[in-house]
């Protein structure tokens, strides 16, 4: 191996260049991250000031701050935005875009160009929703179930192709990651010594390049049947709306699995590195990701047990979804496994791992309920499914990701946040979403309907406790980025490896270098390799082979 | 909230009656998966804390029983969870071959309900629930207790949905299709129906109530019904059960709603989206009443649904004469 | 910038990022293959509804395909097929270091796919003249039933099929290009290879199409 020469130290990624172009057109997946990150976290703050708005009608029964069409807006927009431009992206395009090739020993992605087009074109499809919302908005629910989003006037053509332009981003970044994976492992990485992170963006982007296309092809669909009247799911002209719920289901289910596989991923990392001990399980928790891909692109029917499609084909996804839980229980089982016998650290990072563990213990059971077809009936299009989804995509999947920007921000920027008053806000994150949340469940099991802009009197005190719980939220998550910006900008320098990980990134600087490593990395073991048992079989093997 | 009316409205449907017990099962399962869960998760975080004691000898990698356990035992459950929902989904959906038929219609944003047996209808409105109400009648839709009935559901214009939390009961209505749901009410009493699939604006207001009394008032409740379906048709009964007012207005110096004014229209000019200029004559409120789509005023959207069909000859006169003496001297129809 | 990989021959056109020449070849042929698997799952959503309406309404569906004319879309079959087989022929002489050749036949290509759209041109223009046009703007008696439906998923699949083709013929325009220019030749024809794969997919979805939306009874 030759070595470095240069008299001064390599600038890091972030110094390297500067300058509008050297950002705007940059094929760096590091500095894509950041751009990533800069850009979802403006739309969740647009995202969650929407939700704001939706909750503070919701504080009185009546409607009295704003008028029935802007909140169906409200809430739609919410929707579509906290999906589509959130949640979606920014586990894979923020933390698998800056960490994936740093965990694989490489100097970038397999197609940095195509990285870079995916980032332009994401913020090409969230500039045509923009559109939409400036053109006056859409409030058909980010769902768009027609016949009412095919009749209904406003710009949802805009919108419909915004999400169609997004698709595209999705899918190519998923190629990258596919690809990547593959072919650019360093050498004595087999696919059983890849960290766990790695698995599950593997599944992620396998679901992201399968189902996506089915979404795109449907909101085309639309489109057009707006446009020019073909029928196909409008039953006026013949159409059957039911076939469009299949359609989209058959995308948006496994997007949920987009945005909760990096999320398992990610535990899987913080749950080893701040335990500092091996993980336990390896093999249960890889497979169990693609078990979760697989089965779960075949549930999309549990969204319509009381739509009208037959009884046969409701008891059938009923079945399948119960499968899909089983895989899930084997990580979360693991996770804790994990934590015996190891040496916990009670760091922000960890705090986000306990916090998940018990939130996602609820929405993932709270969807066992649903699941049940015969409750299903009973609590579908409550406050019930609002719940659950909230606590899965929410306390599920942004709670992992913001844990793993604690866990991975001193990589990204060099400098760590303020720990403590990490730790405290973590735990006011988690009382507040619980405080928003649970109060749901009680509302839809007692009947309140969703996307309801007024409700009867009976559901007003959960309704306000809700309230007051997502101002607290909201609070707390400002009081995380304030405090996450000045970590980055004036924190301490944190060093290469403040949490003492074993994977590859922390073996280079922090923040790294442009081109991630000086000398070509090679491993012989997991990065869990804490008690040293791989090293030592290694040895072994050598000694004896 | 170990109880199950800390969740749920009273059950009063005895074709759901295992339903609760489904929910409160999977309730227990989940608290105390959650709690084994949780407590161990914070059980080995203090004892496994920095510095404490603990022998941190070989943490164990895998354990082959213990994973067979937690795999085994989880699908065990789940499969008694799935076949519980599904025994009694199949239950809930086969109506009894004696059930009494009752069509229900969802529109923007109202409920009709026909009685084919009986032969006559109710239009379960803002104005008519307020109204009913008021005057002590049953409010919404009416059925006899301890009588099994199909509700046979359909839509006029958009996705809806019959919701009837008590009933624990829940079906789609889809346009140009038929959906079912069966009940069989035990109880006397009233509540709430709500529409649970977003249908626009007044979505949250589409709601009225299930109204069960005991058979002999529900006879007497049908005589009536009869004797009115027969009787002479009212114009502005037929415009407050038929919704309009949910987008018109109708009284003068109101503001404009989802649809023009109808206060003084008739005789007026109208301008139209195309351009063109119309007398509102009975001509086009005829049209405009079974195809609203043919013309529509300037400034507004093609968002009235058809009434076409839904309107017998004589409600249809009767509408048009109240309308025509909307605004004018003689208000009261003929 | 320096690097710890072993500099044998590593041609320049490799990537600094990639460790060699196969790994960059490898990757770009894997990640082709992807981006046609996930056409194909677009072009598959369009399948699904042609199946379900046709189970819903065989009569709209028997008479819509006797409108269509099968002669002009076998006729488009044999020259999509010979377009696939050029396509071959190119990418073999260009392996064979045969250049002129290669373009020669790349030129075929874009021929051949240039009569395909004029083939369609003329079943689309006669169809506009006896009112066929998709959706509510259907105005031709010949079809009963849900006619615009079954020409509104017709027009849908064979336009975003056109459409590929179109775009299929600017990607060999550039790889005429960048042949000229010597960034394509024999050892780095994977950019060849790669359109050649997206040729044959457009092939593919049309061999599908053919006999779905005119042949089938």
């Amino acid at each position: 191996m030759s070595t470095e020469t240069s008299s001064a130290p390599e600038p890091s990624y972030l110094a390297a260049s500067s300058g509008f172009k050297s950002w705007f057109l940059t094929v760096d997946h590091k500095r894509i991250a950041v751009m990533y990150l800069v850009a979802t976290t403006v739309f969740m703050i647009a995202g969650g000031l929407l939700a704001g708005m939706v909750r503070v009608e919701l504080f009185t029964a009546a409607g009295d701050l704003m008028d029935a069409d802007q909140y169906n807006r409200a809430f739609t927009l919410h929707g579509s935005i906290m999906v589509f431009l959130v949640i979606i992206p920014a586990a894979p395009a923020v933390l698998g875009n800056f960490v994936l090739p740093l965990m694989l020993g490489a100097r970038d992605v397999a197609f940095p160009r195509l990285n870079l087009a995916s980032f332009h074109i994401y913020m090409a499809g969230a500039t045509l929703l923009l559109l939409a919302m400036i053109l006056g908005s859409f409030d058909t629910g980010w769902t768009f179930y027609t016949p009412y989003s095919s009749t209904t006037v406003g710009p949802v053509a805009w919108a419909l192709t915004g999400v169609f332009v997004l698709g595209f981003s999705s899918i190519l970044t998923g190629l990258n990651f596919i690809v990547t994976i593959h072919k650019m492992r360093p050498p004595g990485m087999t696919w059983f010594r890849l960290p766990l992170l790695l698995w599950s963006l593997y599944a992620t982007s396998a679901v992201q390049i399968l189902a996506t296309p089915v979404l795109a092809i449907t909101v085309l669909l639309l489109v057009f049947e707006r446009m020019i009247g073909i029928g196909i799911f409008d039953p006026a002209l013949g159409g059957d709306p039911i076939l469009f719920q299949h359609f989209f289901w058959f995308y948006s289910h496994p997007a949920v699995y987009i945005m909760i596989l990096p999320a398992f991923g990610i535990i899987s990392e913080l749950v080893a590195v701040h335990s500092q001990r091996s993980i336990f399980g390896y093999k249960g928790i890889a497979f169990s990701s693609l078990s979760i891909a697989i089965v779960g692109s075949l549930v999309w029917g549990h969204h319509m047990f009381t739509s009208g499609q037959s009884i046969y084909a409701s008891v059938l996804f009923s079945f399948l979804t119960f499968f899909v839980a089983v895989p899930t229980a084997i990580k979360v089982f693991s996770w804790v496994a994990t934590m015996y016998k190891g040496e916990i650290q009670f760091t922000p990072p960890m705090m986000y791992v306990f916090s998940f563990l018990a939130l996602f213990m609820i929405g993932g059971l709270t969807g066992v309920v649903l699941g049940a077809l015969a409750i299903d009936v009973h609590l579908h299009d409550t406050y019930f499914v609002v719940a659950h989804f909230h606590y899965v995509m929410m306390g599920g999947a942004i709670i992992s990701y913001i844990g793993g920007l604690h866990h991975w921000w001193p990589k990204i920027f060099g400098r760590m946040y303020p720990q403590r008053l990490a730790n405290v806000t973590s735990f006011l994150v988690f009382v507040s979403f619980n405080l928003t949340f649970l109060p749901m469940f009680v509302a839809g099991s007692r009947g309140m309907p969703r996307r309801y802009y007024e409700y009867i009197i009976s559901y007003q005190s959960l309704n306000q406790i809700a309230t007051v719980g997502a101002i607290t939220l909201g609070i707390s998550l400002f009081v995380t980025l304030g405090y996450l910006i000045y970590g980055a900008f004036r924190g301490e320098p944190a060093g290469d490896n403040p949490w003492n990980g074993l994977s590859l990134e922390w073996t280079t600087v922090s923040p790294p270098i442009e081109h991630n490593f000086h000398d070509q990395p090679t491993v012989s073991a997991t990065p869990y390799d804490y008690d040293g048992w791989e090293a030592e079989e290694n040895a072994r093997a050598e000694e004896s082979g | 909230m170990f109880d199950a009316r800390f969740w749920m409205p009273e059950s009063v449907n005895a074709l759901t009656q295992g339903s609760d017990a489904l929910f409160m099962f999977i309730l227990w399962v989940s608290l105390v998966s959650t709690a084994v869960v949780v407590g161990a998760m914070m059980w080995l975080a203090f004892r496994y804390r920095p510095g404490s004691s603990a022998s941190r000898d070989r943490p164990p990698r895998d354990h082959l029983w213990l994973e067979i356990t937690w795999t085994v035992v989880p699908t065990a459950i789940l499969g008694v969870i799935f076949f519980w929902g599904a025994r009694d989904f199949i239950t809930m959906s086969v109506p009894p071959a004696d059930a009494m038929e009752i069509r229900v219609m969802g529109q923007k944003w109202f409920w009709t309900f026909d009685y084919p047996e009986q032969g006559f209808r109710i239009q379960a409105t803002e104005e008519t629930n307020e109204k009913n109400a008021a005057e002590g009648k049953p409010v919404g839709l009416v059925v006899p207790v301890d009588t099994s009935v199909r509700l046979v559901g359909s839509a006029a214009d958009v996705l809806h949905s019959v919701s009837i939390p008590a009933f624990r009961l829940k079906k789609d209505v889809i346009p140009n299709r038929y959906t079912t749901s069966t009940f069989h009410a035990t109880k006397e009493g009233e509540y709430d129906l709500f529409c649970t699939e977003y249908c626009g604006t007044k979505h949250s207001n589409m709601i009225t109530k299930v109204t069960v009394l005991s058979q002999d008032a529900f006879a007497a409740y049908v005589e009536e019904a009869q004797e009115q379906a027969a009787g002479p048709v009212d114009g502005s009964n037929v415009f407050a059960s038929s919704g309009c007012a949910g987008c018109h207005a109708v009284v003068e110096g109101a503001p404009a709603g989802i649809g023009p004014s109808l206060y003084a229209a008739y005789g007026r000019d109208e301008m139209l989206t195309t351009g063109e200029t119309v007398v509102i004559d009975e001509n086009y409120i005829r049209e405009s009443i079974e195809n609203p789509a043919a013309k529509i005023v300037e400034g507004y959207g093609p968002v009235m649904p058809s009434y076409a069909g839904r309107l017998s000859e004589e409600e249809m006169t009767a509408l048009i004469l109240y309308l025509r003496d909307l605004g004018t001297d003689k208000e009261a129809p003929i | 910038m320096s690097s710890s990989h072993k500099t044998e021959e590593r041609p320049a056109w490799v990537a600094s990022f990639f460790a060699s020449a196969d790994q960059q070849r490898s990757a770009a042929s894997l990640g082709m293959w992807l981006f046609i698997g996930q056409e194909i799952l677009f072009f598959s959503g369009l399948f699904m509804a042609f199946i379900a309406y046709r189970w819903l309404y065989p009569e709209t569906w028997l008479s819509g395909a006797d409108v269509l004319n099968k002669w002009l879309g076998a006729t488009n079959t044999v020259v999509l097929l010979t377009s696939s087989l050029t396509m071959v022929l190119a990418i073999r002489d260009l392996q064979l270091e045969r250049v002129k050749w290669a373009i020669r036949w790349i030129w075929a290509t874009v021929a051949l796919a240039g009569v395909f759209l004029v083939v369609k041109a003329f079943e689309y223009t006669h169809k506009f003249e006896i009112g066929i046009f998709p959706g509510t703007h259907y105005e031709g008696g010949a079809v009963e039933g849900m006619a615009g439906l079954f020409f509104g998923i017709y027009y849908v699949a064979t336009g975003l099929h056109a459409l590929h083709v179109i775009i299929g013929m600017g990607l060999l325009a550039w790889l005429v290009h960048k042949i000229k220019l010597g960034e394509v030749s024999a050892d780095k024809d994977i950019l060849a290879e790669n359109i050649g794969l997206y040729w044959h997919l457009v092939d593919l979805v049309w061999i599908f199409l053919f006999p779905m939306l005119y042949l089938v009874r």
